[in-house]
């Protein structure tokens, strides 16, 4: 390979690898600032990745949405939302299209629909969000979890994750119990 | 070296001339000096190696004190320094290329990952090892680094194995354009040092590689694999026997040895009457991805007749057996006689595989056919019912039989030696 061809791919090659890692830092800032804020209802539990370090599994309550139109499994499905006064969210509908006339809905998996019987043409859709991990530092991701424990045995504790939504993609900002950051809490 | 020791000694006994004592030590002095060249190397690769892994651990420890803004400088900076490192050891140092390239390649890793979790973006492995694979893979063209190109072999290894689900990633087709880029860079360096250490072993890895990844190339009927394994051996035996392939790669010992083994195997397992239970219950739709597989590698091995000067050689029937292989398996479709007929090839095969081992005295040979009807022995020994002591029998003759063809494999080779 020529020199000048060999300094021109590697160039390409270099702005690659560094343009990709910064694009995925840009769409996620871009979400954490255009993004409205909501709070879901999560029970956390503390599981290691190899090479991301200690992280909380958020699992979400069963949610199941109920919709008028049909919707193709195949393609992308989006939950479109509504903030609630206490910052909690509502989920107006699912579409396969992404709405152009608000900026809060998100992404998700649809695990399976039933018929829904009672109400006259329309489907109940199961759902998942995709934002189900909180990474903490090390030492404190078990204490996370310890202390998430505790509160939990007392039914009137409320754990929640704090999710910047914006255009289909979210970010998990912080995860609270009772009104208090997690990573506060750990300390 | 003791040689070198001997040397004088040599000179003044007239064993050799003094001429010749130098082109010793200057060839030996040559020799010295690459090897340490060598072990450099492989030292600043593992050194490399463990800063890198070293530096992933330390991300993951997540340290909560620093800013948003603080951590991805973190994430990207490896990478950064890795391309400086790289552009350096091309330019000035050549002989730290391998080591820089394998650091920026694990510091791509290490940045993807990092960023996922400061913005806590759940598990993605199609994604992640696409996106790992295509940002690497250049770094063994362009450096021409030969511990990447295993770093390549592996990352696009694991992207075949996470495929994508939800049809929101990338196909796992890709895996055949990164695993093609890396046989072609082998074959593109491999006339210029075809003694190497790296360029006679790898060829074990480059043919081992996609026996990993190919039982995720089916939609539907995944019996199919059993031909579809059988044909890339199959592939492997004719290209070990192919002229031109023997001329370029120095191992092809290596192909034959796996491709010899595997289509054993195959038969081995298709000797039992379960995978054919499973096919008489197939729906026999045949358009999908696993038929496009099995036509192209069918084809690819008519590639024996394409200029290949080397007609006579032993085994050849091997080259022959995909035609009844194929034959008796789609029998098994719609009729038991598929599987009879798989369990008398296998004899038959496995017969001539000893036959030819002993005419051309080979050990290797001898044994993988002696391999071959001893398990087809044995494994019929454990789908009937028969008594202890007939097992028993049959054992032990089995295992005699291994013992006395060896020595008079050995005996023969003895004598003909001596």
């Amino acid at each position: 390979m020529q020199r000048k061809t060999w300094i021109i791919i590697a160039i390409i090659v270099g702005l690659a690898q560094v343009s990709i890692p910064l694009y995925m830092i840009w769409n996620k800032e871009q979400t954490i600032r255009k993004g409205n804020s909501f709070l879901f209802e999560i029970a956390p539990i503390d599981p290691t990745h190899p090479l991301k370090g200690k992280y909380i599994i958020l699992n979400y309550p069963v949610l199941n949405v109920i919709s008028k139109s049909e919707i193709n499994l195949n393609k992308p499905v989006y939950a479109i939302l509504e903030k609630k006064e206490n910052q909690e969210y509502n989920i107006i509908s699912l579409s396969n299209v992404a709405p152009s006339r608000t900026s809060d809905f998100v992404k998700v998996e649809v695990n399976n629909w039933i018929f829904e019987r009672n109400q006259e043409d329309s489907l109940q859709y199961n759902i998942n969000f995709p934002f189900t991990e909180f990474y903490m530092e090390e030492s404190k991701a078990p204490k996370a979890e310890e202390i998430y424990r505790s509160l939990n045995q007392d039914t009137t504790q409320t754990a929640y994750a704090v999710v910047s939504i914006y255009k289909g993609d979210a970010v998990v900002t912080d995860v609270v119990i009772n009104g208090k950051s997690i990573v506060e809490l750990s300390k | 070296m003791s040689i070198l020791k001997d040397l004088q000694e040599l000179v003044e006994k007239n064993v050799i001339s003094e001429d010749t004592a130098a082109d010793i030590h200057a060839y030996y002095q040559i020799e010295n000096s690459s090897k340490s060249q060598r072990l450099l190397t492989i030292f600043s690769v593992i050194g490399a190696g463990l800063i890198s892994l070293g530096i992933i651990l330390l991300i993951a420890h997540n340290w909560d004190n620093f800013s948003r803004t603080v951590k991805t400088i973190f994430s990207i900076s490896p990478v950064i320094i890795g391309q400086g490192l790289c552009v350096y050891s091309y330019f000035r140092k050549k002989s730290w290329t391998e080591a820089s390239s394998l650091f920026l390649g694990l510091a791509i890793g290490a940045c993807i990952t990092l960023i996922a979790q400061i913005y806590h973006i759940p598990d993605n492995e199609n994604k992640f090892f696409f996106t790992w694979t295509v940002l690497t893979l250049p770094l063994v063209l362009l450096l021409r680094s030969r511990i990447v190109s295993l770093l390549c072999l592996i990352l696009a290894g694991t992207f075949s194995l996470a495929p994508d689900y939800n049809n929101e990633g990338f196909p796992i087709f890709f895996y055949w354009i990164f695993y093609g880029s890396i046989v072609w860079f082998y074959l593109s360096g491999v006339s210029k040092d075809s003694k190497s250490f790296f360029n006679r072993s790898f060829i074990w890895v480059l043919a081992l590689a996609p026996l990993v990844s190919l039982n995720q190339f089916t939609e539907r009927n995944t019996e199919i694999l059993f031909v579809n394994y059988f044909l890339v051996f199959n592939l492997y035996f004719i290209l070990s026997e192919h002229s031109i392939v023997i001329q370029k790669i120095p191992n092809t010992a290596a192909l034959k040895i796996i491709g010899l083994i595997g289509m054993n195997f195959i038969f081995i397992l298709l000797s039992f009457n379960r995978p054919w239970e499973v096919l008489q219950k197939n729906d026999g739709i045949f358009f999908h991805q696993e038929i496009f597989i099995l036509v192209i590698l069918f084809l690819s091995t008519f590639i024996y007749y394409y200029k290949n000067e080397n007609k006579l050689h032993s085994l050849s029937l091997y080259n022959f057996l995909k035609i009844p292989f194929i034959i008796f398996f789609f029998s098994g479709y719609f009729s038991d006689m598929g599987y009879f007929l798989m369990n008398v090839l296998t004899l038959l095969v496995s017969i001539y595989t000893i036959q030819q081992g002993l005419k051309h005295e080979s050990l290797r040979i001898t044994n993988i056919g002696l391999l071959t009807l001893g398990a087809l022995i044995l494994c019929r020994f454990f789908d009937n019912e028969y008594s202890f002591v007939a097992r028993g029998i049959v054992f032990i003759i089995v295992g005699v039989g291994f013992l006395l063809t060896n020595f008079f494999i050995l005996k023969k080779r003895n004598s003909n030696a001596a």
